[in-house]
């Protein structure tokens, strides 16, 4: 490769990033943004008498006996802790954060005028990754930032290391980024992971990287906990030490203080996290591989795109040379407004283009509720009923902006009476149909409280749907949100999140009350957030 | 039936403005509304629309301010944005239905008006297909479909000849001639022939003032006389250019003829022409410009 080449490919790359940090951080989005990653900056440090540490505890492995040890507020601790915590907590929303960096290009029609330079592949998709990075590594700096500030504020140690401050944010946190980034570039080039089924998919690879953390340890937490145990064994040897990491209540428990250093970060140590790197820099070039260069061709065929193709080109359709009608000979336009129309037309909007064996598979979780022993049915075909739809709800609220019909739409006559309660009662609807399995059972079984239960989740879900839907006007911050609360809630047992009444013990605790209250508030956020974008 | 537009401004976040104290009565008939690109056809458009709203000033749509009491004109309004999108796996009938649903029409006379309307944008041959599968043109047929749906006392159509064949094109242009008789029509276009063609009041914005309003007639008797042809050679256009309005050229045997704007004759050799209203639009922008310069 020439020098000149390789100068043209360097400008080319350092342009992509320009442009894309350009577009995001010139969005009021991006403001709000950075306001929340300062706001979780200060969480993450909070003060001693909080009632909660937020990183590595290191505590006493026996049960019976509460105490823990928490680091002084040195640049070390704070540096090491906030870096954790970014390392695993940024990782998931930042994927869908920048999860849309060639999707823009698509729906812009840029990509096609660079799909007309001699921009490779290579470049685009390494040019995409690089400025992900970029934009994740600016809330990675806002975490830095804000936790130099914290050690200030906090006070316990005023001398400031910036080495022990910065590099676990260098070393831990940016790797981490540079994986996550790399991700969303390969998600978006592979068709199949592109939309919904993506965000959903992420969600689980994150969740087996949590949990697969001592074989692969992506986030970084080997770097540190040992040496934090280890530093923890020697101030207090009689003490059998382990180490939790999160953000864990400390409420009535006995405390000491530990004085810790800050990560040794040896060359075999450095090189591990630096693997990452390298690791995500592979992970965007394998994605150059299935990048299709916005060409239409190779864009996998829609059940839409698939009929124009059986029934021919659509370019130069329509009857040309027949004799049009005047306009004044057409029928009449009776205005006389029917809302069950309106209702019906939205739900055919909602699940039109789904394929035939989405309605089979909900079809088999209907029955597969009926047949079910009623706690079969509840804790484990529930679930799975109301995760099937999950891309139907996530398009409510958002179908204007992702179609371009938000002008048309928001020009008709009394919206917020009409259609906003006509979508959501579709969203209601198809809850209501794929989860009516378990509710028929729960009737059989003359379980009221369930399906009391039952039916606020029928509510709550759209209601959920349609409000993250208005206000972030994209698709994936209801999926992820959803497919978290899903996952950690009903399929996991958590009891605060069992939005559907799958654990059956929880149904006379009430919980669904607050859920419903919760929905009522919902509705007047999404009707809040419509009234906006009408007002323009 | 009167939309009286009064003194509106819109200011967009940042401070850059859309719109410039722009004041305009209208009744029934055909507006063409022109001017050059980002010269605020598009906002005004969708104030009108009831999509955005203005800074200052009001919109009144037979008595009632639009942005207090929106649903007012929205029940009897048509509109066509510049750019917009449709639902891919919903077919042409399956999308106007929702429309339809939307804007309030009852369900048998929806659905033959739907036919009607599809027939007369030749669209029943394709109406079964998704309209993900449409081409531009297509698709901007079935956005006038839309528009027409409720028989809309005020029609605002904003760039609706964009990605037309020429065809089609001649016959949305007598389709707008023949809805302007009984209705407010509202064409915002830069193509300065659709207007000619349909308009019988024009106005012209420029930077978003309005420069110009009054009848396509008013407006050429201002170029009258003021119209010429010159047939100078290649080498000569450059110069020729720098020195006159030029409003085309066309390469013969004999040079090239070059039409142009001027008070007067320019040279000795130049032919007197009819003028057109592309003539009449130039000149008037050109004289805002030279105003605007001094």
């Amino acid at each position: 490769m020439t020098r000149r080449g390789v100068a043209y490919r360097l400008a080319c790359i350092r342009h992509l990033i320009q442009a894309e940090l350009r577009e995001r951080v010139r969005r009021y989005s991006f403001l709000t943004m950075l306001v929340v990653t300062l706001w979780v900056g200060t969480l993450l440090v909070p003060p001693v008498d909080a009632g909660y540490v937020a990183g590595i505890l290191p505590h006493d492995r026996r049960s019976d006996v509460d105490w823990y040890l928490r680091g002084v507020y040195n640049s070390a601790w704070i540096g090491s802790m906030v870096a954790l915590l970014a390392s695993v907590l940024l990782s998931l929303p930042g994927f869908y954060l920048v999860k849309n960096a060639i999707e823009r290009d698509r729906r812009t029609g840029v990509g096609h005028i660079l799909a007309t330079t001699p921009l490779s592949r290579p470049i685009y998709t390494v040019g995409k990754w690089l400025s992900s990075l970029a934009l994740l590594g600016t809330m990675v700096g806002v975490l830095a930032g804000s936790a130099l500030a914290m050690q200030l504020i906090r006070g316990e140690v005023m001398r400031v290391d910036l080495w022990a401050l910065l590099s676990p944010f260098l070393l831990i946190a940016m790797p981490t980024m540079a994986v996550v980034a790399a991700l969303a570039v390969f998600f978006e080039t592979l068709p199949w992971l592109r939309g919904g089924i993506g965000n959903v998919v992420f969600f689980f690879v994150w969740m087996a990287a949590l949990m697969a953390t001592y074989p692969i340890d992506l986030f970084g937490l080997l770097a540190v906990a040992p040496q934090v145990e280890g530093a923890a064994r020697t101030a207090y040897p009689d003490y059998p030490i382990w180490s939790s990491f999160g953000i864990n209540p400390t409420e009535g428990m006995s405390v000491d203080a530990l004085l810790w250093q800050g990560t040794r970060w040896t060359f075999p140590l450095v090189l591990q996290r630096l693997a990452w790197v390298a690791a995500a820099a592979g992970i965007a070039l394998l994605a150059a591989l299935l990048f299709d260069r916005f060409d239409p061709a190779r864009r996998p065929i829609l059940p839409s795109r698939k009929a124009a193709h059986r029934e021919g080109a659509a370019e130069g359709g329509g009857s040309v040379g027949r004799v049009p009608i005047p306009a004044a000979s057409l029928p009449d336009a009776v205005v006389r407004f029917r809302f069950w129309r309106l209702f019906l037309a939205e739900l055919r909007l909602a699940w039109k283009g789904m394929p035939w064996w989405w309605f089979a598979v909900a079809l088999g979780l209907l029955l597969t509720g009926v047949l079910s022993p009623v706690d079969v049915s509840r804790t484990v075909v529930l679930p799975l009923s109301w995760f099937w739809p999950v891309f139907i709800w996530s398009a409510m609220g958002v179908r204007e902006m992702r179609y371009g019909t938000g002008e048309i739409v928001f020009s008709s006559a009394m919206l917020l009476r009409r259609q906003l309660p006509a979508a959501w009662l579709a969203g209601v609807a198809v809850s209501v149909l794929t989860g009516s399995g378990t509710a028929v059972r729960l009737i059989l079984a003359l379980e009221w409280t369930g399906l009391l239960a039952w039916a606020v989740g029928a509510l709550f879900i759209p209601s959920l749907a349609l409000t993250l839907g208005v206000w972030s006007g994209n698709s994936r911050f209801f999926e992820a949100v959803y497919t978290a609360a899903w996952y950690v809630g009903p399929v996991n047992g958590l009891p605060a999140l069992d939005y559907m009444g799958a654990l059956s013990e929880l149904t006379v605790t009430g919980l669904h009350w607050h859920y419903l209250g919760l929905t009522v508030v919902l509705l007047a956020l999404a009707a809040l957030g419509r009234w906006r974008q009408i007002r323009g | 039936m009167e939309l009286r537009i009064e003194n509106v401004s819109k200011v967009y976040r940042g401070g850059v403005s859309g719109l410039c104290d722009f004041s305009l009565t209208l009744g029934p008939g055909v507006l063409g509304l022109v001017g050059p690109n980002g010269a605020g056809k598009s906002t005004l458009m969708r104030i009108l629309a009831t999509v955005t709203q203005s800074t200052e000033g009001r919109v009144v749509w037979d008595g009632a301010d639009i942005a207090r009491q929106p649903n007012n004109l929205r029940t009897v309004l048509g509109y066509l944005p510049q750019d917009f999108g449709v639902y891919p796996h919903l077919n042409a009938v399956e999308f106007l239905e929702y429309l339809a649903a939307l804007k309030g029409l009852d369900g048998r006379e929806a659905r033959e008006r739907i036919d009607g309307l599809l027939q007369m944008l030749n669209l029943t041959d394709v109406c079964r297909r998704p309209l993900g599968g449409y081409s531009g043109g297509m698709k901007q047929r079935v956005g006038i479909a839309q528009a027409l749906l409720n028989d809309p006392q005020l029609l605002i159509v904003d760039e609706p000849t964009a990605g037309l064949d020429p065809e089609e094109r001649v016959r949305f242009r007598n389709l707008l001639s023949e809805l302007g008789g009984e209705r407010i029509v509202i064409l915002s276009t830069h193509i300065v022939s659709d207007v000619e063609a349909a308009a019988t009041e024009i106005a012209i914005l420029n930077q978003g003032r309005l420069i110009w309003h009054s009848v396509p007639e008013e407006l050429l008797r201002a170029v009258e006389g003021k119209v010429w042809e010159w047939v100078v050679p290649s080498e000569d256009l450059i110069d020729v250019k720098g020195r006159c309005l030029v409003s085309g050229t066309v390469r013969r045997g004999d040079g090239v003829h070059v039409r142009l704007i001027a008070q007067t004759p320019p040279d000795p050799d130049v032919r007197a022409l009819s003028p057109t209203l592309e003539d009449a639009y130039l000149y008037r922008l050109s004289l805002r410009q030279e105003e605007a310069e001094r």
